[in-house]
């Protein structure tokens, strides 16, 4: 199929943090502190420039429309100990595995390349980062985790992070927390005052 | 480290355990109850976000391996008072009557039907006035839900052009007030704990139930031991609480920690008399683990279908039950969908990921629950890694049957075919699982099985096994109003042993 897809989002004059006042005080703090995050105790300087660096490569066109500090919110993640569990087919648990992968993921930079992964240009990071997905890391690195491994544990946290970006959710059109108004407009082309207005006259 | 006495001792206060807690305790048995999580208030600690209420899902350490491992984490375990059942769905169906005639369950149709029944009332089901399939569920005492999403609209759509049945579902969520709670608004986060209280779940039932009848609800207490006496029967039950160890003693320990923890504690209290392992003279305990498939088929509209709105999974149709798989409309909330795109498509990043997500609106979400067939090697067994409290860390292994791999097959072509129908362009199929059965499966034979049908292990008679851990087959209907009823009917036989063991 051709993709034809416009790169832009349909709801230009949406902003799901217009309606936040509506929301529970549970809700809103949660949020408050999700686009406000505290410094975590977990993640060094250097693992957060890598991170950083990471998410803008693999999600380029998310920057710029996301909002979030990434590495500050994962940081914090770590620090209250919510990455405790096993990804499938892991005998490591989330944290270890991104704590490790970090740390490889700068060693083989500056041993292949003489450079930090944050300096490295925006193909040559790419390039790496694809590296790590086809196992084709430095084996000579890659000895506390393996790099495939790194790859999918850290890139399906920081998807979660990055949809779960008020910002992103105003882009795509979701309607956000929903307690406690919830919906109550149903049946064809209906949806609720503080919804996204359909499209077809956000666009007009 | 602390030691108390009581007649029974439950570990795990999710959907099996808090119906046993409830039902004993009325009955004047002094019960206690732990749960390795906190004793949430739906008010204050639960909020209206994917991410935030991650920390309903079980976190602890839990290897998963085998050709098709599981998800241990989101989809399948909670951690807290109420269970699993705190973020359920609260599609509640019976199993036919087949389910239990065709496989080794010792127990029929018949017997369960009663507490099916109870349950029904009890769980304030709302389903329709006339449900196609009665064998699945009869007579709600509540009206079906009828602020239908388009999500729903679609996928009842498409099955009416294809000449299918098909039925608004049977939820455990209130579609009218009742009590001190309100009917559902639409909000959407089901998955993520139920704000406005109005899913049915233990938290607002059988936990304050029991409550009120004396129970001891210990939360954050995390059974690592049962020990057993030099009459060879269950004499207490050991637990972590605040980085301390402290002990139960109980006439009757009832394990209800869900179809791993349950093995894995009944494997990790090995002892002299129990070389292999509690109750494990079978060899069974951990074996036949079970879960569902739920596949989910993403199709685009040229309208909008925006499938955030309302409960998650509202209609169905179990027109393709005999064939294995039951089809349900299911919406999903933005966090959820993307990583599903990218656990089935490690491209899926970046402008990949972002094309399709500016899409979300015009998605509608068809699911499948596929029925898996028990098999010896899919089990939990005890790694050589330990845990914060020092105990072996569970290993799940579990590959697919062949079996299985047809009916997704035949599952994934009819999604598509609805989403056609309906004038949708199905463009993803996305694989995943939900729910854990097995690991000690019931049956009449000690031989081949490790608990009777009232979940009595066959070698200790003070040791009861309760909830999905029990089941001897994964067939396609969701498994918790099983899950509720059969611990009812454990409830009233412990309570008559009870009696038996003080006269
Ligand atoms: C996302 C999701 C959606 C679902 N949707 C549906 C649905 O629509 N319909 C349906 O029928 N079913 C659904 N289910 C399944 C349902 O939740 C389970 O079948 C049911 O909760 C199982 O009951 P149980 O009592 O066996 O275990 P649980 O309810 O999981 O309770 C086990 C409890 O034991 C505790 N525990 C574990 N180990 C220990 C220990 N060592 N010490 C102390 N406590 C311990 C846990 O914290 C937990 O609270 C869903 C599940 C999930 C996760
Ligand atoms: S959709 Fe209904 S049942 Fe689900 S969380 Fe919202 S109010 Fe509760």
């Amino acid at each position: 199929m051709k993709d034809q897809h416009p790169k832009k989002t349909y709801y230009p004059t949406y902003d799901v943090m217009s309606e936040k006042g509506e929301w529970d005080p549970v809700t809103q703090q949660v949020i408050q502190n999700r686009t406000h995050p505290t410094e975590g105790n977990v993640l060094t300087p250097e693992m957060k420039r890598t991170l950083q660096a990471y998410s803008k490569s693999l999600f380029p066109s998310h920057v710029g429309e996301q909002t979030l500090s990434i590495s500050l919110i994962l940081d914090h993640r770590l620090t209250e100990k919510k990455l405790k569990s096993y990804p499938k087919n892991s005998l490591l648990s989330k944290e270890e595995i991104i704590l490790y992968g970090l740390e490889h993921a700068e060693e083989e930079c500056v041993l292949t390349d003489q450079t930090p992964f944050f300096q490295m240009s925006d193909d040559d990071r790419l390039k790496k980062i694809i590296s790590w997905k086809h196992q084709l890391g430095e084996e000579s690195v890659w000895k506390n985790v393996s790099c495939d491994l790194f790859y999918s544990t850290l890139t399906s946290e920081l998807l979660k992070l990055i949809y779960s970006d008020p910002s992103i959710w105003s882009n795509i059109g979701y309607g956000g927390p929903a307690y406690p108004r919830g919906y109550y407009a149903y049946g064809p082309k209906q949806f609720d005052s503080w919804e996204a207005k359909p499209h077809d006259e956000n666009l007009s | 480290m602390t030691k108390t006495s009581h007649d029974v001792c439950i570990i795990g206060a999710g959907a099996a355990g808090s119906v046993i807690a409830s039902h004993l305790a009325k009955k004047g048995l002094n019960v206690a109850m732990l749960d390795a999580g906190p004793h949430r208030d739906p008010q204050k600690d639960f909020a209206s976000d994917e991410l935030e209420m991650e920390k309903l899902f079980w976190d602890e350490p839990r290897i998963s391996k085998g050709n098709d491992p599981i998800d241990l984490y989101r989809s399948t375990s909670g951690k807290g008072v109420g269970g699993s059942a705190v973020h359920y769905t609260a599609q509640l169906l019976r199993f036919h009557p087949k389910d239990f005639t065709n496989a080794d369950w010792p127990i029929s149709y018949k017997d369960v039907n009663p507490f099916y029944e109870d349950m029904t009332k009890q769980l304030h089901l709302a389903g329709p006035s006339s449900f196609p399939w009665k064998e699945f569920g009869d007579r709600f005492p509540f009206p079906a839900h009828h602020d239908l999403s388009n999500n729903t609209l679609k996928f009842r759509e498409g099955l009416e052009k294809m000449g299918m049945k098909h039925a608004v579902s049977p939820l455990a969520i209130l579609s009218a007030p009742y009590d001190e709670r309100h009917p559902c608004i639409n909000r959407g986060f089901c998955e993520e704990g139920c704000m406005p209280d109005s899913k049915t779940t233990p938290l607002n039932t059988f936990i304050p139930e029991s409550l009120q009848a004396g129970t001891t609800l210990i939360p954050e207490a995390t059974a690592v031991k049962i020990e057993t006496g030099d009459d060879r029967k269950a004499k207490s039950v050991h637990y972590i609480l605040d980085d301390q160890q402290h002990e139960i003693e109980a006439s009757i320990v009832v394990v209800a920690a869900y179809a791993v923890e349950t093995p894995r504690l009944l494997l990790q209290s090995k002892n002299n008399d129990f070389p292999e392992g509690l109750a494990n003279s079978s060899g069974l305990v951990g074996r036949y683990l079970m879960t569902n498939m739920n596949d989910h088929l993403i199709a685009k509209f040229p309208e909008e279908i925006r499938m955030y709105r309302g409960n998650p999974v509202q209609a169905l149709t179990m027109d393709f039950y005999q064939k294995g798989f039951i089809l349900n409309s299911y919406g999903m909330r933005p966090v959820r969908l993307a990583s599903l795109f990218f656990e089935n498509d490690a491209s899926c990043v970046g402008e990949n990921l972002r094309r399709r997500m500016l899409d979300y609106n015009h998605f509608t979400g068809f699911a499948m629950l596929g029925e898996v067939q028990p098999q010896k090697e899919n089990r939990v067994e005890l790694s050589g890694q330990r845990d914060r409290f020092e105990q072996p860390v569970p290993r799940v292994t579990f590959s697919h049957h062949e079996k299985d791999l047809s009916i997704r097959k035949q599952a994934k072509e009819m999604m598509e075919r609805v989403a056609r129908a309906a004038g949708g362009e199905p463009l993803y199929h996305l694989e995943a699982h939900a729910h854990l059965m097995g690991g000690c499966r019931m049956g009449n034979d000690p031989a081949t099985s490790v608990v009777n049908s009232y979940g009595q292990t066959h070698d200790i008679e003070n040791l009861f096994v309760a909830g999905a851990p029990t089941f001897v087959t994964a067939p396609a209907a969701n498994p918790t109003l099983t899950v509720y009823s059969l611990a009812q009917r454990s409830a009233e036989y412990i309570e008559s042993y009870f009696k038996s063991i003080r006269s």
